[in-house]
């Protein structure tokens, strides 16, 4: 598991690379140009929507535990005021994803990916947030 | 990385990952440049939402893919994971115990 989470940490570490690096490596692995690069509109199938999900699911089993602690007094009293704001984040996804559940179901494509990306962009705040309050995230890997 | 894609890359590039680890090749480190070009590659497939099993097999000659389909019951269970997880995280903070 060591060996894999550092792996995972290498890929992070690459995050603020893409681009350029893409581009090189479709020059120097006989990739067809812009196959790395070219931004492709998905369609919001059932699985994308399970992958959001899921992505919140991660998020939310850190702040579980967090509120634990927290309630446990294991950590600073200053973590009641995070707690508050961090529920401030899920309250508003819960709406937009029971939105985005019903707009998958009748293949509303327009609609779906307005809540999708509306909860991307809540849940990539909502890491960020928690992150910087000393939240611990996991990732999910078997 | 943002989380949708991190978690992409957990699930859907884990395997192929594994595999790439368990061939205890030179391949594996942070230094060997062809593995790092071959991870940056793959990472920015998964979040532009590409199949990386072609863009695997080409970089490694290998792809063991995970699971890239859901059905209505796991979309179903998920979802009520979900929300119970939500409920529970929700409920108002016990009083502290200090």
């Amino acid at each position: 598991m060591k060996r894999y989470l550092a792996i995972f940490a290498v890929a992070l570490s690459l995050g603020g690379c893409a681009g350029t690096a893409e581009r090189l490596a479709e020059g120097a692995l006989n990739l067809p140009a812009g196959v790395l690069t070219e931004s492709i509109d998905n369609p919001i199938t059932p699985q994308r929507s399970a992958q959001i999900q899921q992505s919140l699911r991660v998020v939310v089993a850190g702040l579980r535990t967090h509120k634990r602690l927290c309630e446990r007094a294991v950590l600073a009293a200053s973590c009641v005021d995070d707690v508050n704001r961090l529920q401030g984040y899920v309250r508003t996804a819960r709406p937009l994803i029971y939105q985005l559940r019903d707009f998958v179901a009748n293949n509303d494509q327009i609609n779906a990916r307005i809540v999708f990306n509306k909860l991307v962009a809540i849940i990539t705040d909502l890491r960020r947030d928690a992150v910087n309050a000393g939240v611990t995230i996991q990732a999910v890997v078997k | 990385m943002d989380i949708l894609a991190f978690t992409n890359l957990a699930l859907n590039g884990a395997s192929l990952l594994a595999s790439l680890i368990e061939k205890g090749s030179d391949l594996v480190g942070p230094t060997n440049s062809t593995w790092v070009k071959g991870l940056n590659v793959i990472k920015t497939a998964i979040e532009a939402g590409r199949d990386i099993a072609p863009i695997a097999t080409a970089l490694f000659g290998t792809f063991s893919p995970g699971k890239t389909d859901i059905t209505s019951q796991e979309l179903a269970e998920l979802e009520a994971l979900l929300d119970a997880e939500i409920d529970d995280y929700l409920t108002p903070m016990k009083p502290r115990s200090d």
